[in-house]
C-alpha cells in the first residue's frame, strides 16, 4: 500500500539536504521528534531552569545550554534531574540572540522541555554536574508547523490518489469514445499508461542489497575548462566512506584553457593518490573516459562529473550493485546542486528528480536503465574494455559521435548485460542556471537520445516485453507529440477543428502528477515547478526533437 | 568479504515472457472480441404458430431512452423494462423486420400478438441502457439510424464499432432514418425547392452508408419523421417520385402514429408506429394496444344501437375520469383518442355530451396524407371543417343548435359515417336534411379534443359506443322512378353504396340499359352515396368468337367483352363498376374474375387502370391514378 510513510522509507535519506556548509549538520533518519534535523548552533549559553512542580516563587537554577538547536540541546546542572522531567528553561540576558533557538527564547520568555537521557560528563566537570540531553516542548506554533509539515505528504498523497482516479476515468472514455478519435484515444491512452506505468513500475523498484561487496574501485573525473568546481568534486571524493585503500582516483583535463589542470595539481598535493592525466589539446570527454578507463586499476570505473559532488556514502551504495556479475553498469542519483537559484533550476529540480526516482527506477525493474547519466555512473571495467575501442570510434550518419558519451556506454552494456540505478548513491550536480545554455544542453541531449534510441531499438525487443513496449513507446512519443499538439491547439487556431481543452488538462494532470510524488517525498514548494515544467515541456521543450532530428550528425557540444 | 555472486546472466527468462505475453495477448484479444461480439439471440426467429392468424402488428416507437429522467421527458431504463415485461406477461411476442417484412410479402406466420419496438435516431444510450435489457429479456428491436450522426462521430450518438455488435448480437436489425432526416426541413429557402429531390436521395445516402459499414447486414426499412412523411405525401410529381425513390431502395416504410397498430393488410410502406411517452406505464401501454390491435365490432343499418362501449385512451393534457364520465380540461387542450377507429372507414359513434366552456371537436386524421376533417363547436353551433386541396382547413357546413345549449345540460350525440358521408344527429335528431358530404372517404384515428378559448374548456363525455359499420348495398334501375328516389332517400342513412343497373351479359350478348347519369350524380353528392353501376352476368359467352352485329347488342368473347365494358365505362363520370356474378357457378365466376386479371395486366401502362376487389359473388372495379 502506497503511504507517505513507505513512500518515504523506499527513498531513504529523503530529508532534503541544505547544502553541505560547514556550520550546519544534517541528520539522517528517526521520527521528527527524536532527530535532530534542525540546525545546531555550537555555543555555550547560559540559561536559567525550573523543574516542574517547584515552588514558582523559588528562584530558578543556574545551568548552561550547550549543542542547542530548535529541537532541543544539552543541559548542564549542578543538580541531578530525573529522566522524563519537564523543565522550564530561560536564556539569561547575557545569552546571545541565534537562530537556531527556539523564537520564545530569544525573546527571554520560559519555555518547557522534557529531558530524555543523562549523558556522560566532561572530565572536567566530573561529579559536580550532570549533563541532561532534553527537547523542546512544543508550543502551539511549532506543534502547527510540525502538523502541517506532517500533513503535506498525506494531502499530497491524497491528492495524487485523486489524480490518478481523474486520469483513469478519462482513460476509460479513450476506450469508451475510441473509434470516434481512434488516433488521437491511441495516442492518449498509450501515453497515459506509458507514463502511469512509470510510477506503478517505481513503486516496485528496489535498491540492490548490501551484500559487503568490496572491489577496487576507480574514480574517473574528465572534464574540460571547470576550474570553478573540480576542486569541490575532489574534496567530496576523497571525504567518501569507501575504504581508501580500495579507491582510485584519475581526473582527467581534457585540454583545459582556463586553471582546471592547476586545480587538479593542488588537489593532488593534498590527496598524493590522485592520478592526473592531461590532454594538450581537446579530444572529447569520451576520450577523457577512455583514458582513465585504461589507466584503471580498479575493478569497477566509476565516472563524475566535475560539477558533481558525491555524498559520503555514495561510492559504497554504488558498488554494491555489482555483487552480480551479470549487471553490467549501475546510475547512481543526482541531485540538483543550484536549485534555489532561479526559477529554471527549481524546474531541473524537480524534473531530475522525476527523471531519476521515478523513469529510471522504472527501467531498473527490468534492468533496462536507458542511460546512466554522467553525473554518477559505474561500469564493470572488464566489460567497458571490451567495447571501449567501437566505443571510441562510434560514428553515425557519417560524423564522429562526439556526444551522448555515457547513454552511448550505457548502451553497450545494455546490450548483453542488465543496468540498474541505485537511488541510495547520491550525488548533487550543478545544473544550467541561464536559458539558452540550457535549450543547448537540451539539444545535445535530445540528439543522443535519438542516436542511441535507434540503436538500442535493433535490441531492446529481444528483452523483456513489458520494456521493450515500452521502450518503443517512450521512442515514439516524443515524435508524435509535437503533431498532437498542433492538432488540438495550433490548427484549431487558424479554423481547423476545434479547440482541445482536454488535452491541455490532460498534460495539466500529468503535470500534477510529477509535482505531487515531489511533494509526497519533500514537502517543499518546489513541487509547483515540477507542474511548470512539465507544461514548458510539452509545449516548448518538445518541438526540439525536430530540430535534434535534422541535425542529430552535427557534433559539436553546443554548451561550450 | 562476500564473493559476488556466480550466477551468469542469460536473456532466456525473457525470451519467456515474450513467450506468455503473446499466448496473454491471443488469448485476451479473440476472447474478448467473442464475447463483445457473441450472439445473445441466434437465427431463426422463434416457432411460429401457422395456424395463427395475424390480425394486427403492433410496432412502437421509442426516441431516447436514458438511464435516469427525473424531470419525465425521456423514458428511462426503469420504465422501459416495465413496459417489455408488460408486453410479455400479457403475451405478445417480439419480431423483427425481416420477420415483418416475410409476413407482408410473403405471408409467412408471425407469432401471436407480435409487437416490433424501434428506436430512432442512435443515440448511445440506446447501447448502454436499452441493449442490456433487450439482452437480458432477449427481445429483438429495431434501429432507425440517423447517419449524419455517424458520419460526424458525434459522440453522443453511435458509431459503427457498436453498431456492429449490436447487428451481431442478433438482438439488432439496424434501419434507415435519413441521412439528415428532419434537418433537411431547416434549410435555406433556396435550396428547399429541391427539398424532395433532397429527402429520396437523403436516405439513399443513409441506406447505402450503413450497407457499407456493416457486414452481414441489408438494410429493408426506413422510417419519416412526421414534418418528412407529410412533405412527401403532398400531391405533387416531386412527392410521388420521391416515394418511388423510397419503394425502389425499401421493403418497409415507417411512419409516426398515435395509435401503432397495423392490420395485416397494411401497406408496407405506411406502416405506423406509436411514439410512446415517457408517462405511460406498462399497464396502460397494454390497454392502450389493446384497444388498438382488436377490430371494433360490427353493426348494420337497423341496429346500430348494438355498438360496444368505446375504449378512449387519453392523449394529451389534462383528462380524468369520473363516475364512467370522461372529462376533458383543455389547457390549451385535452385529447382523448379511440385507437380502435382506424380500422374500419364506415363507423358510427355515439355519446351522451355535456360542453361546459371552451371547443370540443371530434377530429379524424388520415395517417398516410395527414389530413384532417373535425366536427364541434361551441354552445352555439356546430361546425364541420375540413382540409381543402390547397391544404386549408375549409368549413364545409355550419349546423346551428336547435336552441343555444345549456352549458349543464347532457346532449346525445350521434354520430354515422359512411363512406363521403357523415350523418349527424343531435339529441335523437337528425341536423340537416342529408348527410354532409367529406371530400374523400377518410380513414384514420378518432380524436375528442377540448380547447381552450377565452375560457378553459371542459367536455363531459359519458356513454360513449362506437362500431364500424355496415351500410347497405341498394340495387336500383338504371333510370329509377321517382317514387323509388323518395324511398332511397328516405333510407339515406343506412345506404352506402347504389347500384343501378346497367349491363346486363348473357353469353355473347351484352345489353347496356340507358342510365340517367346526372341524377345519380346528384344523389352520390347530395347523399354521399357511392354509386357503382351494375354488370349483372348470367352466364359465360363460348370461347368461340361470334362476330355477326346485332340491334341494341354486341356479341363479343370474354376478353373483348370486358374491353367494351371498360370502353363505355370510360365515358361515365363514375369511379367504380359493379360486377355481379351471384347467378354464375363457382368455376364461371372464377373464369370472370381470371379474365378481369388478365385485361388489368394487359392494360398496365395504358389508360384507364383499375384494381379488382374479389367477395364471394361480385368484383368491384376501381379506377386507380396512373
Amino acid at each position: 500500500m502506497i503511504n507517505a510513510q513507505s513512500l518515504r522509507k523506499k527513498n531513504l535519506g529523503s530529508i532534503k539536504t541544505q547544502g553541505l556548509g560547514q556550520n550546519h549538520k544534517v541528520a539522517t533518519q528517526g521520527t521528527l521528534r527524536t532527530q535532530r534535523i534542525h540546525a545546531r548552533s555550537s555555543k555555550t549559553l547560559s540559561c536559567l531552569y525550573r523543574p516542574e512542580k517547584t515552588d514558582p516563587n523559588a528562584d530558578p537554577l543556574e545551568g548552561t545550554l550547550t549543542d542547542l538547536s530548535l529541537g532541543g540541546g544539552i543541559l548542564q546542572v549542578q543538580e541531578p534531574l530525573k529522566i522524563g522531567m519537564k523543565i522550564r528553561i530561560k536564556l539569561t540576558p547575557s545569552s546571545q540572540d541565534d537562530k537556531s533557538l527556539p523564537k520564545k527564547m530569544r525573546f527571554g520568555q520560559w519555555v518547557w522541555g522534557s529531558v530524555l537521557r543523562k549523558l556522560a560528563s566532561s572530565e572536567r566537570q566530573a561529579n559536580t554536574s550532570y549533563d541532561y540531553a532534553f527537547s523542546f516542548s512544543d508550543d502551539r506554533e511549532q506543534t502547527y508547523r510540525h502538523l502541517v509539515n506532517k500533513s503535506i505528504s498525506w494531502v499530497a498523497l491524497l491528492s495524487f490518489i485523486l489524480v490518478i482516479i481523474n486520469v483513469l476515468y478519462l482513460k476509460s472514455n479513450n476506450i469508451y469514445y475510441f473509434w470516434y478519435q481512434p488516433l488521437i484515444n491511441i495516442y492518449s491512452f498509450t501515453i497515459s499508461a506509458y507514463i502511469l506505468s512509470r510510477f506503478i513500475l517505481a513503486y516496485f523498484y528496489k535498491p540492490p542489497k548490501e551484500k559487503g561487496y568490496r572491489p577496487l574501485v576507480t574514480i574517473v573525473i574528465a572534464c574540460k575548462n571547470e576550474e570553478a568546481s573540480i576542486r569541490q568534486t575532489l574534496d567530496c571524493i576523497y571525504k567518501s566512506d569507501y575504504p581508501s585503500d580500495l579507491m582510485e582516483v584519475i581526473s582527467v583535463d581534457d585540454g583545459s584553457t582556463d586553471r582546471t589542470y592547476q586545480e587538479m595539481e593542488r588537489a593532488q598535493k593534498r590527496y598524493p593518490t590522485l592520478k592526473l592525466i592531461r590532454f594538450e589539446k581537446n579530444l572529447g570527454k569520451r576520450h577523457g573516459m577512455a583514458a582513465g578507463a585504461r589507466q584503471a586499476s580498479g575493478e569497477i570505473l566509476i565516472y563524475v562529473d566535475s560539477d558533481s559532488f558525491l555524498r559520503k556514502d555514495a561510492v559504497r551504495k554504488l558498488v554494491r550493485g555489482f555483487s552480480d556479475p551479470s549487471v553490467g553498469a549501475v546510475c547512481g542519483h543526482a541531485v540538483v546542486e543550484n536549485a534555489h537559484k532561479n526559477l529554471l533550476t527549481k524546474m531541473q529540480e524537480v524534473r531530475y528528480f522525476i527523471a531519476f526516482r521515478i523513469v529510471k527506477a522504472a527501467e531498473s525493474v527490468f534492468s533496462v536503465v536507458s542511460c546512466c547519466s554522467g553525473c554518477l555512473a559505474a561500469y564493470r571495467r572488464s566489460y567497458v574494455m571490451e567495447v571501449l575501442d567501437t566505443w571510441l570510434g562510434q560514428r553515425f550518419l557519417g560524423s564522429d559521435a562526439t556526444f551522448g558519451d555515457d547513454r552511448s556506454l550505457t548502451n553497450y552494456m545494455l546490450k548483453r548485460f542488465r543496468v540498474i540505478y541505485d537511488t541510495e548513491a547520491v550525488c548533487a550536480t550543478v545544473v544550467p542556471e541561464k536559458f539558452r545554455q540550457f535549450f543547448k544542453q537540451q539539444v545535445r541531449w535530445k540528439k543522443s537520445w535519438i542516436r542511441e534510441s535507434y540503436i538500442a531499438s535493433k535490441f531492446m525487443w529481444m528483452r523483456n516485453p513489458i520494456a521493450a513496449i515500452f521502450f518503443y513507446l517512450g521512442v515514439v512519443f516524443p515524435i508524435f507529440s509535437p503533431i498532437i499538439l498542433l492538432n488540438a491547439l495550433i490548427f484549431p487556431v487558424f479554423g481547423y477543428g476545434d479547440l482541445s481543452f482536454l488535452y491541455v488538462y490532460g498534460v495539466f494532470l500529468m503535470a500534477l502528477l510529477y509535482g505531487l510524488f515531489y511533494l509526497i517525498q519533500y514537502a517543499n514548494r518546489f513541487w509547483i515547478y515540477g507542474v511548470l515544467f512539465a507544461f514548458f515541456y510539452m509545449f516548448i521543450l518538445v518541438w526540439q526533437t525536430y530540430y535534434a532530428l535534422l541535425t542529430v550528425n552535427k557534433n559539436h557540444w553546443g554548451t561550450r | 568479504m562476500e564473493q559476488p555472486s556466480t550466477v551468469v546472466r542469460s536473456f532466456r527468462r525473457d525470451r519467456l515472457a515474450w513467450l506468455f505475453f503473446v499466448l496473454f495477448l491471443l488469448v485476451s484479444i479473440s476472447g474478448g472480441s467473442l464475447w463483445m461480439n457473441r450472439t445473445i439471440i441466434p437465427e431463426g426467429l422463434y416457432a411460429a404458430n401457422t395456424e395463427t392468424q395475424t390480425t394486427a402488428i403492433a410496432v412502437l416507437s421509442y426516441e431516447h431512452v436514458v438511464e435516469k429522467s427525473p424531470d419525465g421527458t425521456h423514458v428511462d431504463r426503469a420504465r422501459f423494462r416495465e413496459h417489455l415485461q408488460a408486453l410479455r406477461n400479457d403475451g405478445f411476442h417480439s419480431i423483427n423486420l425481416s420477420a415483418l417484412s416475410d409476413f407482408l410479402y410473403n405471408g409467412k406466420a408471425l407469432p401471436s400478438k407480435p409487437v416490433l419496438i424501434t428506436f430512432d435516431t442512435g443515440y448511445l444510450d440506446t447501447f448502454s441502457v436499452v441493449d442490456p435489457v433487450l439482452r437480458q429479456e432477449k427481445w429483438r428491436a429495431a434501429l432507425f439510424l440517423k447517419t449524419i450522426r455517424q458520419e460526424n462521430r458525434d459522440t453522443h450518438f453511435l458509431y459503427w464499432d457498436r453498431l456492429q455488435r449490436m447487428v451481431n448480437s442478433g438482438i439488432w436489425e439496424i434501419a434507415s432514418y435519413g441521412h439528415q432526416g428532419t434537418d433537411l426541413l431547416s434549410l435555406e429557402t433556396d435550396q428547399k425547392d429541391s427539398l424532395l429531390f433532397s429527402i429520396g436521395s437523403d436516405y439513399e445516402k443513409s441506406r447505402l452508408l450503413i450497407d457499407q459499414h456493416l457486414k452481414n447486414h441489408r438494410v429493408t426499412a426506413y422510417a419519416l419523421s412526421t414534418p418528412i412523411h407529410s412533405k412527401i405525401e403532398e400531391a405533387t410529381e416531386e412527392s410521388r417520385l420521391t416515394r418511388k425513390t423510397l419503394k425502389s431502395s425499401y421493403l418497409l416504410g415507417f411512419v409516426d402514429d398515435p395509435i401503432g397498430s397495423n392490420p395485416s393488410s397494411s401497406d408496407p410502406y405506411h406502416l405506423r408506429r406509436l411514439r410512446v411517452s415517457p408517462s405511460i406505464t406498462g399497464e396502460q401501454l397494454i390497454q392502450h394496444l389493446h384497444a388498438a390491435m382488436n377490430p371494433p365490432s360490427e353493426v348494420h343499418a337497423g341496429n346500430i344501437e348494438k355498438a360496444e362501449a368505446a375504449q378512449w385512451l387519453p392523449l394529451g393534457g389534462a383528462v380524468r375520469t369520473e363516475a364512467n364520465t370522461t372529462i376533458l380540461e383543455g389547457s390549451p387542450s385535452a385529447q382523448i383518442i379511440l385507437t380502435q377507429s382506424h380500422w374500419t372507414q364506415d363507423w358510427v359513434l355515439e355519446t351522451d355530451l355535456k360542453m361546459h366552456s371552451g371547443q370540443f371537436w371530434l377530429m379524424q386524421t388520415a395517417p398516410d396524407t395527414l389530413k384532417k376533417w373535425r366536427i364541434g363547436g361551441d354552445l352555439s353551433a356546430l361546425y364541420l371543417q375540413h382540409f381543402s386541396e390547397e391544404g386549408l382547413m375549409e368549413t364545409l357546413a355550419r349546423i346551428p343548435f336547435p336552441e343555444k345549449m345549456d352549458h349543464e345540460a347532457w346532449h346525445h350525440l350521434r354520430i354515422i359515417k359512411r363512406g363521403q358521408g357523415l350523418s349527424v344527429e343531435w339529441d335523437h335528431k337528425p341536423l340537416g336534411e342529408h348527410p354532409y358530404y367529406l371530400a374523400i372517404p377518410w380513414r384514420g384515428a378518432l380524436q375528442w379534443v377540448a380547447w381552450n378559448t377565452e375560457q378553459p374548456a371542459r367536455l363531459h363525455l359519458a356513454n360513449q359506443t362506437f362500431a364500424a359499420f355496415r351500410a347497405n348495398t341498394q340495387v336500383v334501375q338504371a333510370y329509377p322512378s321517382p317514387e323509388t328516389v323518395q324511398s332511397l332517400v328516405k333510407d339515406s342513412r343506412d345506404i352506402g353504396t347504389v347500384l343501378p343497373f346497367w349491363i346486363e351479359i348473357n353469353g355473347d350478348t351484352l345489353n347496356t340499359l340507358p342510365m340517367d347519369h346526372d341524377l345519380f350524380l346528384i344523389l352520390s353528392r347530395r347523399q354521399a352515396w357511392e354509386i357503382l353501376p351494375l354488370v349483372r352476368i348470367k352466364s359465360t359467352p363460348d370461347i368461340r368468337q361470334v362476330n355477326a352485329p346485332a340491334p341494341h347488342s354486341q356479341i363479343s368473347s370474354m376478353p373483348s367483352l370486358l374491353n367494351d365494358i371498360l370502353n363505355a365505362f370510360e365515358k361515365t363520370p363514375w369511379k367504380g363498376l359493379y360486377f355481379d356474378f351471384s347467378l354464375l357457378d363457382t368455376l364461371q365466376q372464377r373464369q370472370w374474375v381470371e379474365a378481369l386479371e388478365t385485361l388489368q395486366a394487359h392494360r398496365k401502362d395504358i389508360s384507364p387502370q383499375f384494381q379488382i376487389t374479389p367477395s364471394s359473388t361480385s368484383v368491384i372495379l376501381t379506377l386507380t391514378h396512373q
